[in-house]
Order: structure tokens, then sequence, then C-alpha cells
């Protein structure tokens, strides 16, 4: 019960569990620990996937040819947070974006800062920046956030998914 | 996350969790007030049912309740699961019962648990008594658990 809010108490409602990273994971935070960016390819329609998952989902085979991929990309979709989720420790109002690695297929989700807000774009270049190596674990907050390059914006267009 | 050799797969705790924080109401919240002194209260509806916990509404015709009379913190065992191995979050680290009690006077059962026996004493229609929490939170964590009352 909180002292300050006697009307009110805390109910929070959890579950622990215990995550396995699987096979492709693995590799792929195991690279990351090393400051590498590891896509896997797909042998049948040549789709690149960061981070991989160990098959492609469009063909059903098994991706076991691995690439590096840059680490820098473009905005494929993004969001500005406004409402402050509760243990959270960024401070809205932030920009979380789908980020589309330059030579990869599929984007994934991360943090754009060092950013106005109003300029955040579909397109925008954007590239990460690393924490000190030092602080370096099997995770991709080893990336701290992605800034804007200041680069011409790439064509939406390229986003779609190859046929 | 640790790190592991290449062979082997990593692995990591991880814990969802939603924050909630809830208002239990005037009726409720009269009552865990109560269990803070030690006295099990209820609400009575216009045909001399009592409710325990205190309902702020009659469950069958909704009726609304606000007359509270005090109920004695003694009652029957009316159904009951045996956790043979508590988990961590389990309140009690021993084997215990959650169980579904009708205090004395009553018209309707609580749940609760009910601990310090064997699972072969346990049986419905037991007569169970509170036990109470030394430290009071206003919460229904005042009563520790209940306890088999020896005939």
């Amino acid at each position: 019960m909180t002292e300050e809010k006697k009307d009110f108490f805390v109910s929070n409602i959890s579950l622990s569990y215990q995550y396995t990273a699987g096979n492709a994971t693995t590799r792929f935070l195991n690279k990351v620990a090393e400051g590498k960016l590891v896509a896997q390819k797909c042998p049948k329609c040549s789709a690149v996937y960061v981070p991989p998952r160990g098959s492609c989902p469009r063909c059903g085979v098994a991706t076991e040819e691995e690439l590096e991929l840059p680490d820098t990309g473009a905005v494929e979709s993004f969001t500005i947070v406004h409402i402050p989720i509760p243990g959270n420790p960024i401070v809205p109002p932030y920009v979380s974006a789908m980020i589309r690695l330059d030579g990869a297929d599929i984007s994934f989700l991360h943090l754009i800062q060092e950013i106005d807000l109003a300029d955040i774009r579909i397109g925008m270049r954007v590239q990460a920046v690393w924490k000190d190596r030092s602080e370096w674990g099997t995770t991709l907050e080893n990336i701290k956030w992605f800034k804007p390059t200041g680069e011409a914006d790439v064509d939406p267009s390229v986003f779609k998914f190859k046929e | 996350m640790t790190k592991s050799s290449d062979k082997e797969l990593l692995r990591a705790s991880f814990k969802l969790e939603y924050p909630y924080e809830r208002s239990p109401g005037p009726v409720i919240g009269k009552f865990f007030d109560e269990l803070s002194n030690e006295v099990l209260v209820g609400t009575k509806n216009s045909k001399g049912e009592v409710f325990v916990p205190a309902a702020e509404f009659d469950p069958k015709d909704s009726e609304h309740l606000s007359e509270f009379v005090e109920v004695k913190n003694e009652g029957v065992v009316q159904s009951y699961t045996w956790i043979k191995k508590p988990r961590a979050h389990h309140l009690i680290q021993e084997s215990f019962a959650f169980a579904l009690i009708s205090m004395e006077g009553t018209d309707s059962a609580m749940l609760h648990m009910i601990a310090n026996c064997n699972e072969n004493e346990l049986e419905i229609g037991k007569r169970v008594k509170v036990v109470w929490n030394e430290e009071k939170t206003q919460t229904i964590r005042d009563i520790k658990y209940f306890e088999i009352i020896d005939d």
C-alpha cells in the first residue's frame, strides 16, 4: 500500500520467465557483443534478415549464410512516444523507430535520439551510436540509439519487400 | 544476458510486469480498514443475509448494501485446493491450502489460505479460525492464514 495515497494500493500483475535465445539469435547476439551486426541470407530468395531467426519465413528454408551489415540504415517507420511507461528509464517524448539497415530486407525496433522531433521522417538516414566498448554485452542495447547522419533521404519504395 | 561459448545458447531471466494500482472503494475499503483492527466486517442485505468479505452490491439482486455487521473470526471450509509445493510467489512456503471459507453467520464465502496442518487433516466442513498478521497493511494480508480449530 502506498503511504501517500491511502485509498489506493499497488497490485502489480507480473510474470517471471526464462528466455532461451535459440541458435540464430545466440549467434547474432554473440557477434553484437563484438560490435558486429551479422545477418543471414536466404539461399532461395536471397532476402537478408537482421536480426536473423535461422530460417526464411517466406521460403520455409534454413538460412545459414551469414554476412556482416554496416551500422547505418534508414527509418522505415516511427512513433513519437509521449506517454511515460512506468519503469521505463527513457524520458518522453522520444522516438521509437523501425530501422532498416543498409543491405537488410527487414527492419528492427530501436530508439532515435540526437534529433529534433519535428525532423523525424520515413526515409531519414541514421547511424548507430554505440556504448563504450567496455559496456558491451550480448544485447542490442550495446547500441544506445540511432542518430541522423544528415545524408539525403532514401526513397521509401526501397522498403518494399523484394519479390 | 550472460555470455556463453558459441555452442551454448544464451538464456536470460525476464519479468513482465504491469504496474497496477487500485482503489478498493468505500465498502471493501472499510473491510480492509477493519482487518487492521483485527475485526471482520460484512454487509447485510434487506433479507438479513450477510456477505463477508463485505460486498457493495447483493450478488443476486444487485441491492445496494451499506449496513455493516461484525462477524466472528471463525468459519467453515466450503472447498479447498491443496498446494503441496508452494512456488516462489506464494506467501506461505510450506504446504498449505487455498480455500473458500464461509465465516460463521454469513451467506457467502471468501478465498484465503489454510496453513499449519497436514493434507489429511483438512476436509470440507472443517472449522477454521483467523490467524492475524502482526504487521498490518490494511489489505487482505492482514489475515496471515486460517488454521483448523481443534475440537
